[in-house]
């Protein structure tokens, strides 16, 4: 018997691809994230340090990178979760998804580069 | 939509316990996780307020109950990625024959993993670095 472990037999099978493509990602760009603010003790998370941790554009395109993986992960395992439960505005619910997203990934690169923007102030 | 349907992203009928128990606790842990991503970006936002702000704000997530939280949060990152890592492989048919061992020998890895990293925080708490 195949026990049903997951949401693939609800998802949609490219928002399931993506789902579980962002997952692998999100080992590699958690993983660094978790050791690098926590393994160092508080000294990798001061402000100076943080600073310039992200002048690096390496930093600032593994920030992007991570932000949009952990956030398409995050809600379309929530999406998920209200499929399951048979909601039937299917196409609504993938709208309020999608605006849900952008707008969290927006907001997130904006505060990105709002900190950024701290280190040389106009 | 009953209520009865409402309850389905819990539903473990027709599944093995202990993998029910998983699927279960696989979701419940997403949610804690997303419930924190935001919570993570609204702290973040301190960055913007300049050094000192963000330093008063660190020595209060610095506190022991704070720090506490952030080991319990931990704990809940290590089960969804350990169990996560765990439905990625096996959807490229590895592991699937021995569901239960391969289930239970990523938890210990995720335990494993959990352990050290509360050890590298306490220790860096405690010894005040």
């Amino acid at each position: 018997m195949a026990f049903n472990e997951s949401v693939k037999k609800t998802m949609e099978p490219l928002a399931w691809l993506f789902q579980m493509i962002t997952a692998i990602f999100m080992v590699f760009f958690l993983g660094v994230h978790l050791i690098i603010a926590h393994a160092y003790g508080i000294n990798n998370i001061l402000f100076q340090k943080i600073l310039e941790r992200l002048q690096d554009p390496w930093w600032q395109a593994f920030y992007i990178v991570f932000i949009i993986s952990v956030t398409y992960h995050a809600l379309n395992g929530l999406r998920g979760i209200i499929l399951d439960m048979g909601v039937k505005r299917i196409r609504l619910l993938n709208i309020i998804f999608w605006i849900v997203a952008i707008v969290t990934i927006i907001y997130a690169v904006w505060l990105l580069f709002g900190i950024i923007a701290t280190a040389h102030p106009v | 939509m009953s209520f009865k349907d409402s309850l389905n992203w819990i539903n473990i009928k027709g599944r093995h316990l202990q993998s029910g128990i998983a699927f279960i606790l696989h979701r419940l842990t997403g949610l804690v996780i997303l419930l924190y991503l935001y919570m993570h970006l609204g702290a973040l936002s301190q960055l913007l307020n300049g050094g000192i702000a963000y330093k008063n704000f660190l020595s209060t997530v610095e506190s022991p109950p704070f720090v506490a939280l952030d080991i319990l949060l931990f704990l809940v990152i290590f089960y969804h990625g350990a169990n996560g890592i765990r439905l990625v492989v096996q959807e490229f048919g590895i592991g699937t024959r021995r569901r239960k061992l391969f289930f239970w020998i990523m938890m210990v890895l995720g335990l494993i993993g959990w352990l050290l990293l509360t050890y590298i925080v306490a220790s860096s708490f405690i010894g005040g670095a």
